[in-house]
């Protein structure tokens, strides 16, 4: 389902101000839980294709309910992935346009409860906006 | 104002100090953390769920507005939780050895370093 131009406006600038803001972000990403990209910003040194992006999340947002669901027979709010160099997390958001996901990752100088932190702010800034 | 790393050296700095942190509450995770002297980690995990519990049982007896402070005696130390005003769900925590702090002044200075936290 295409999110129309007033959310990818709003969460374009949302994203550029904490690129901004945080040193430590890579790259923040929103996409439909169906796997199609809505809008990212990311530091010049990453190279990922905005589609290959929104497939990613896509399919962390599937699993992540899928055994959610099984496992705790509720569906996922947040998933992390915690590696050497840093730290990527994803975030479920039911918006009035429909189901998407927010990716945002940050290098090994923000820690995870950090990127927690970072990502529930603005998954509830856009939420309070387009719910 | 001060960051994270700012304050978790100011909580250091503290007479008696033996570790310190900087918590998310709602999660449990740190976000911050200073010192040895006790698992900083678990502490962060447990003492959220005091904190929980707390908010839960003032809600529950209708008591309204926050907690400023929560201060815990324990055999040789003492334990300071101070939620952040400028961060909702955020918490300071202090951990300091009995002997050498004064609890009274262990606890204005958490305050004045709980204000000056910038949102983080």
């Amino acid at each position: 389902m295409p999110a129309n131009t007033e959310l990818r406006d709003y969460a374009d600038s949302a994203f550029g101000q904490h690129m901004e803001n945080y040193a430590a972000i890579d790259l923040i990403c929103l996409a439909t839980s169906d796997g199609f990209p809505i809008v990212s910003r990311s530091l010049d040194r990453i190279h990922f294709e905005l589609d290959t992006l929104a497939a990613a999340s896509s399919t962390l947002h599937s699993v992540s309910n899928a055994v959610s669901k099984q496992i705790l027979l509720k569906p996922f709010r947040v998933a992390f992935i915690e590696s050497e160099k840093g730290n990527v997390a994803f975030v479920s958001l039911q918006l009035q346009q429909g189901e998407f996901v927010l990716t945002m990752s940050a290098d090994e100088s923000m820690n995870i409860g950090q990127l927690r932190v970072m990502i529930s702010r603005l998954a509830e800034q856009i939420s309070n906006n387009f719910h | 104002m001060a960051n994270i790393n700012e304050t978790l050296s100011g909580l250091m700095d503290i007479d008696g100090a033996l570790g310190c942190a900087i918590v998310d509450y709602t999660s449990g995770m740190l976000l911050g953390s200073a010192g040895a002297g006790v698992d900083l980690e678990l502490a962060a995990a447990g003492n959220s769920e005091v904190v929980k519990a707390k908010l839960n049982t003032m809600k529950s007896l209708g008591i309204e507005g926050g907690i400023e402070d929560i201060l815990i005696t324990l055999g040789t130390q003492l334990h300071i939780i101070r939620p952040s005003t400028s961060n909702e769900g955020l918490f300071l925590y202090q951990v300091l050895d009995k002997k050498n702090s004064n609890l009274a002044l262990a606890r204005r200075k958490v305050l004045d370093l709980e204000k000056s936290l910038q949102r983080v």
